[in-house]
């Protein structure tokens, strides 16, 4: 018998290897889009809107990111609102914790070839990845046959959308944010300081006097790419250059770093690392040990909530960048490219509707995020009423033009840990700042070069 | 006909384990030799670059600082748990309610995620508001940052993974002696033999097969760290505690880079595989069974 097990166990081995063979995952082929055919007349037949109709009852499935029970609610009542509004497509939604475990659960389903959901929230860094490597729908066929109003929403949030090697758009805004500053208005004037500092030599002429006068921290900073790429990008260069080739010893850059080694060794700015920053860096905020905080509009409410004091907002801290520049964070809605045809038109036509001014609008005002439409900012009633419900959202909102798209490298994550490690080093350990950030550089330049 | 009936019986779970444990390798090992990414519907074959990867860029792919954190962690771990476990199982291994208690108590934290274990400790260790540096304050004068410096973080990390299993030693120790004849120590009293003389002449030498077996599944399960390092470090201070299976599943699942995921998984599966035989080849001859 042990002879017969053996003799088993070696041919089942063998077929797994014999199944070594051809250089395509058959299971995550892409399913044809029904398009075929060359020039004008793929453009022409692409765009019919007939393609993108749903004819038939279909089912859908919506995976959410969010965990905010407030976000989930409201995204769960949306998708009551449009399974009852018509009778051709039902979505069903499923709450997945957090953006990590919703890619988890998305590579999975990719790589297996089957379990994809119709729509899906990804965090907006990951769009990118994504649509290089053929995951995604692209949606300008969709939005020219389908009439969406793409052009109401903001160009630097459909920007980040775009996939600059093949200039299509592989998702839409939906819960938009960005790195934002929240002002301790009680602690400035504690100091003497009645106005909210806007530029970033005002910020540090208020350190000092902070410093003098309380004795307490001016600036917090988290060790993450959302914030830090901003303040550098404000402060007049991306160090990850075109993305191909690290700027990081551009002038802009260095100066920055010097000037916040500075303040940090005086006292005056805080940089937040580690897995607890965010909890660190909350916690110094409403305690009113720091008055100004770096952090992301998404927690616009929390602050309303938790601080006992004068809050002021601002787009970001203006420096050498202008108008003041904020990266697109937060979520996008993206329809992945492996589904049938019509999966892929009753999805478009669900997000369609739940991008509409209304829903925009609305979302805005529980969300903490960005109304990505141009015409909710302009309908004076709909803004009104938002910054009643919440005030903290004017100082945010005014400097809206400035949102931008991220460094669009697929290596930004794993450079920016390289840079993030640099820049603590040079902060706290007490390192040459040429030597580390000379090291990093290079180490990012490998990775850049994508190996 | 008896032995083929007796093979089918066998036939379900061997399809299991085929299934489960042979074929995720073999076709771990198919994907080193490609360039897929987990997400791109195609890939092609590459032959040995993936491997060439691994030895020819070695100062900027961190495996090397992985598998020397690993090891450090699991040195460290082991120590503690073996030695601590030990002299638990030393100290408690009389059968009276109190102390069946207090082994109740050293094994509750084996019940423990340790997921849940690590957030708990990441409160506790927090620099600013952490419950341990509040006391150190109060005692000692000073706070330390206990997860943003790179020894201490380790040592946090090995801490908080000991704190959780050195119950289960305990436990295995206890069993291993309760299983020693009573016979060797009457003889050796009988002679004046103090307590120190019977630990290490009669329990130890005879717990050989015991410690043997918690060294080589702890020696394996500590090498496979990961909860602990991605929820207390998530791998910093400057990848300080980026163990070997936490950087894998960042290559795999970060970055994509799943073709040298594996690469590097193999490589760990074959050293674990060599100490593992190299231990037991050392344990035949070395390693007494007759207790």
């Amino acid at each position: 018998m042990k002879k017969m097990i053996a003799l088993l166990l070696s041919l089942a081995i063998l077929l797994c290897l014999s199944g070594c063979s051809g250089g395509t995952n058959p299971a995550a082929v892409p399913a044809s889009t029904g398009v075929s055919g060359e020039g004008d007349e793929t453009a022409a037949a692409a765009s019919s809107p007939d393609l993108y109709q749903i004819t038939e009852p279909i089912e859908i499935e919506f995976w959410n990111s969010y965990t905010e029970e407030a976000k989930i609610d409201w995204l769960h009542d949306k998708v009551d609102e449009f399974n009852a509004s018509q009778d051709l497509i039902t979505v069903s939604i499923m709450d997945i914790s957090g953006y990590p475990a919703v890619d988890e659960k998305i590579t999975a389903a990719q790589a297996a070839g089957m379990g994809l959901p119709a729509l899906c929230l990804i965090n907006c860094p990951r769009e990118q990845t994504y649509a290089a490597n053929g995951m995604l729908e692209p949606l300008d066929d969709y939005i020219s046959a389908t009439g969406f109003e793409i052009d109401d929403f903001y160009d630097g949030m459909v920007d980040s959308m775009i996939l600059d090697s093949d200039g299509k758009i592989y998702g839409i805004p939906f819960g938009i944010s960005s790195s934002v500053v929240f002002w301790n208005m009680d602690l400035l004037r504690e100091a003497g300081i009645e106005e909210m500092p806007s530029t970033w030599d005002e910020v540090r002429e208020a350190a000092k006097i902070i410093k003098e006068t309380t004795g307490k921290t001016t600036v917090g900073l988290l060790s993450e790419l959302n914030y830090v790429e901003v303040m550098m990008r404000n402060a007049g260069a991306d160090p990850l250059g075109d993305g191909t080739v690290a700027d990081m010893q551009n002038p802009a850059i260095l100066d920055f770093l010097t000037e916040y080694k500075e303040m940090i060794d005086a006292g005056e700015a805080q940089f937040y690392v580690g897995t607890d920053q965010n909890t660190n860096i909350s916690t110094a905020f409403y305690s009113g040990d720091l008055a100004c905080m770096i952090n992301t509009c998404a927690v616009v409410n929390q602050v309303s909530e938790n601080a006992e004091f004068e809050v002021a907002t601002a787009f970001g801290i203006k420096d050498q960048a202008d108008p003041v520049i904020s990266c697109v964070a937060g979520a996008a809605a993206i329809i992945p490219a492996n589904n049938s045809q019509e999966v892929k038109n009753a999805a478009f036509q669900f997000l369609t509707w739940l991008t509409n001014k209304e829903n925009v609008y609305s979302w805005s005002v529980i969300g903490g995020t960005y109304p990505s439409r141009y015409s909710v900012l302009e309908d004076d009633a709909m803004m009104s009423e938002l910054y009643s419900a919440q005030p903290l959202y004017e100082g945010i909102f005014a400097g809206l033009e400035g949102i931008v798209s991220k460094n669009k490298t697929p290596y930004q994550t794993a450079a920016y840990k390289i840079l993030l490690d640099a820049m603590s080093k040079y902060f706290f350990d007490g390192a040459d700042l040429n030597e580390v950030w000379t090291n990093a550089e290079n180490e990012i330049n490998y990775l850049l070069a994508g190996n | 006909m008896e032995s083929f009936q007796e093979f089918l019986c066998c036939v379900p779970a061997m399809a299991l384990i085929l299934l489960v444990a042979y074929y995720p390798i073999v076709e771990l090992i198919r994907i080193s030799f490609t360039d897929w990414n987990l997400i791109r519907p195609t890939y092609t074959y590459v032959g040995l670059t993936n491997w060439k990867w691994l030895f020819e860029t070695w100062q900027y792919n961190h495996v090397l600082n992985s598998f020397f954190a690993t090891l450090k962690f699991t040195v460290g771990h082991m120590v503690i748990i073996l030695v601590a476990g030990l002299l638990m199982a030393l100290l408690f291994n009389r059968m009276s309610r109190g102390f069946s208690f207090m082994r109740s108590v050293v094994f509750l934290p084996h019940y423990v995620a340790m997921t849940s274990a690590a957030l708990i400790f990441m409160v506790i260790l927090n620099k600013q508001y952490g419950v341990a540096n509040v006391i150190l304050e109060a005692v000692a004068g000073i706070r330390v940052d206990w997860l943003q410096t790179g020894s201490l973080a380790m040592l946090s990390m090995i801490v908080i993974a000991s704190w959780r299993s050195v119950g289960y030693d305990m436990l295995i120790y206890l069993g291993g002696m309760q299983g020693i004849s009573r016979d060797y120590y009457e003889a050796a009293m009988l002679d004046g033999a103090s307590g120190v003389t019977l630990f290490f002449n009669i329990t130890l030498p005879l717990l050989a097969p015991t410690t043997l077996f918690l060294v080589v599944t702890q020696f394996i399960s500590s090498m496979k760290v990961y909860a602990v390092a991605d929820v207390l470090t998530a791998g910093g201070p400057y990848r300080a505690t980026e163990v070997m299976v936490y950087l894998i599943y960042t290559m795999a699942f970060v970055d994509f880079r799943v073709d040298r995921a594996a690469v590097v998984s193999i490589c760990f599966f074959l050293f674990l595989l060599v100490v593992t035989a190299l231990t037991m080849n050392v344990s035949e001859r070395k390693v007494n069974y007759d207790a």
